[in-house]
């Protein structure tokens, strides 16, 4: 908590409305096209207001992530995730709407921070609308029944109506997570539908890569062209190249004596 | 073999001379001499190189054959595919 205190972005009035300013004048410098994505800013205006609101980053990472057991690798990570989720707030933040920045940053910091943390949890990547019905899920069975609920618990004989997310997705949510509870190889694949394969079917075997084909397949054709030369031929080719270093001695015909 | 004429051939690293390969060919039952032994060593690796891109379905012309039987680099890798084509065949001495 008081790590929390600490990071709170404290600005003082002045701060804010020069804040305020500059993003004012950012709104006014992007160029949208006809789909309405964006596609020029002034790039040196936007990192001035990132330099200048980059602790938000911080208290929001302290907020809703120190409880969390994580390496220092991955915190590094998660910070930033976080600038990420900055610069598209920046770039979406419309400052006449009359919301504080801190409000919206918030949210694309969490948001970018969640995301990246559940794609580290799996083996499998989800689309980003998975990653969030899979948050919803957990989050609302969690404050209102079943407050041990873990995405283990997702049951194919519920309806999908329960969940609130649509039976695809849920399908999706499992294979994802499945990486994590992994117990055996032999465990059938992902769902029924793929028959009789088990995950140890899925891993790729080393030993018969595309370069151990290629060697193979030109082994083979060398062998072919070795065969098709004539004795003394292929007997000097072998010995050239030291791969023989004695002949057997040749048969003689008995008529040729 | 005068100064003015090109080379036909490459000196192989790890490989035999053709003296020697006289030699052990003539012990065999091959009676030849080194430049028997080096034209036959041509003309095989001609006729290898021409049946390896058959099999593996390339169209070669003979100006190719003679840059590729110049080139050290394909020497030393078609020294290691032949050390494993030759495995298991009646000549294998490894």
């Amino acid at each position: 908590m008081q790590l929390i205190q600490t990071l709170s972005p404290q600005k003082t009035k002045h701060d804010t409305d020069d804040d305020m300013i500059l993003f004012r004048r950012y709104h006014e410098t992007k160029v949208f096209n006809e789909d309405g994505k964006l596609i020029k800013t002034d790039l040196k205006l936007r990192n001035e207001l990132a330099l200048r609101n980059q602790k938000l980053v911080l208290f929001t990472i302290a907020k809703f992530f120190s409880h969390k057991q994580l390496t220092k690798e991955v915190k590094e990570d998660l910070y930033q995730e976080g600038n990420i989720g900055l610069f598209n707030a920046i770039d979406n933040y419309n400052p006449t709407m009359g919301f504080k920045f801190s409000t919206y940053c918030c949210w694309w910091t969490k948001q970018a921070c969640s995301n990246y943390l559940l794609e580290q949890g799996t083996e499998l990547t989800v689309p980003a609308h998975v990653r969030t019905a899979q948050n919803k899920i957990t989050k609302n069975l969690r404050a209102s029944k079943q407050p041990e609920f873990t995405m283990r618990d997702l049951d194919n004989s519920l309806a999908p109506e329960t969940y609130g997310v649509t039976e695809k997705m849920i399908e999706c949510i499992k294979a994802a997570m499945k990486t994590k509870w992994v117990h055996s190889l032999y465990e059938p694949a992902w769902s029924a539908s793929d028959g009789d394969m088990t995950l140890e079917d899925t891993i790729p075997d080393k030993a018969l890569s595309e370069e151990k084909f290629d060697i193979t397949l030109l082994t083979t054709a060398a062998k072919r062209a070795l065969s098709s030369l004539s004795e003394r031929e292929r007997l000097i080719l072998l010995l050239r190249y030291n791969v023989i270093q004695a002949i057997p001695a040749k048969e003689v015909n008995s008529s040729d004596c | 073999m005068t100064a003015n004429t090109p080379k036909t051939y490459v000196v192989l690293e790890d490989g035999i001379d053709f003296r020697t390969i006289a030699k052990v060919m003539t012990k065999g039952g091959y009676p030849m001499n080194h430049a028997t032994a080096r034209n036959v060593w041509i003309m095989a690796m001609r006729n290898f190189i021409t049946e390896l891109a058959d099999e593996v379905g390339i169209d070669i012309t003979e100006d190719t054959i003679d840059n590729m039987l110049l080139d050290q680099e394909l020497h030393s890798s078609l020294g290691e595919v032949l050390v494993t084509a030759n495995r298991g065949t009646e000549f294998s001495t490894q």
